[in-house]
């Protein structure tokens, strides 16, 4: 199951993401990114880099 | 005095911002071309980061908008948000009000002058819409934090 996390804090928000292989968790958010504003940091997890079951990356929006 | 704000948020989404409005006990007027503030620019507003005639909006147009945001319980003389065209040209609306006397109950509810409580719910909003529309199932929650979080979810 592929999951996606959106937290809001003071008007930002961030995006983690689960369950995604490799570089699909970020073409899976780059659309959500765009409509909550420019992205201000990436922070991929070492899992991101792997073909695993759990991939987390951190992505925090502003709007 | 007047407090006439911009604020850092853009819509572009008024079903979205409807719903951020439900959820916060506000309501959005659609096509309402005038927001109630105080009346006459008094250009006593210094903030660089909020003040709306120090960001690019013309004191002659204040007052005027496209749609408005009213609390649930407005009454006429109430302080209201407007939703005006973008100075910059781009598509969608910015947000405009004026934070002194009756506007101030904004500012009280929803998290201070740049109204984080409006923007986050907005947010959770879009992001709803365009998740469920690439096939997730959303809901919402609160973290342990007390943060408001979209979480979606698809096999």
């Amino acid at each position: 199951m592929k999951t996606i996390t959106v937290t809001f804090k003071g008007g930002n928000a961030t995006v983690a993401t689960d369950g995604y292989r490799g570089s699909e968790c970020q073409r899976a958010t780059e659309e959500l990114e765009k409509l909550l504003g420019a992205k201000t940091s990436d922070t991929p997890t070492a899992e991101a880099l792997l073909p695993p079951v759990q991939n987390k990356s951190g992505i925090k929006a502003g709007y | 005095m007047s407090h006439v704000a911009a604020i850092d948020l853009f819509v572009d989404d008024l079903d979205a911002l409807d719903r951020a409005c439900a959820d916060l006990g506000l309501r959005l007027v659609r096509n309402q071309t005038q927001f109630t503030w105080f009346g006459r620019w008094m250009n006593d507003y210094n903030d660089p980061e909020r003040a709306a005639a120090l960001k690019g909006y013309d004191p002659k147009t204040f007052g005027r908008c496209e749609h408005v945001i009213q609390r649930a319980d407005h009454t006429p003389g109430h302080y209201e948000i407007g939703l005006v065209r973008r100075p910059d040209g781009k598509p969608g609306w910015s947000v405009v009000y004026d934070d002194y006397s009756t506007g101030r109950y904004f500012t009280t509810k929803f998290g201070g002058k740049d109204l984080p409580e409006l923007k986050s719910h907005y947010g959770a909003a879009v992001t709803e819409k365009h998740l469920a529309s690439h096939g997730y199932a959303t809901r919402r929650q609160y973290n342990k934090d007390g943060q408001l979080q979209v979480v979606a979810t698809k096999f």
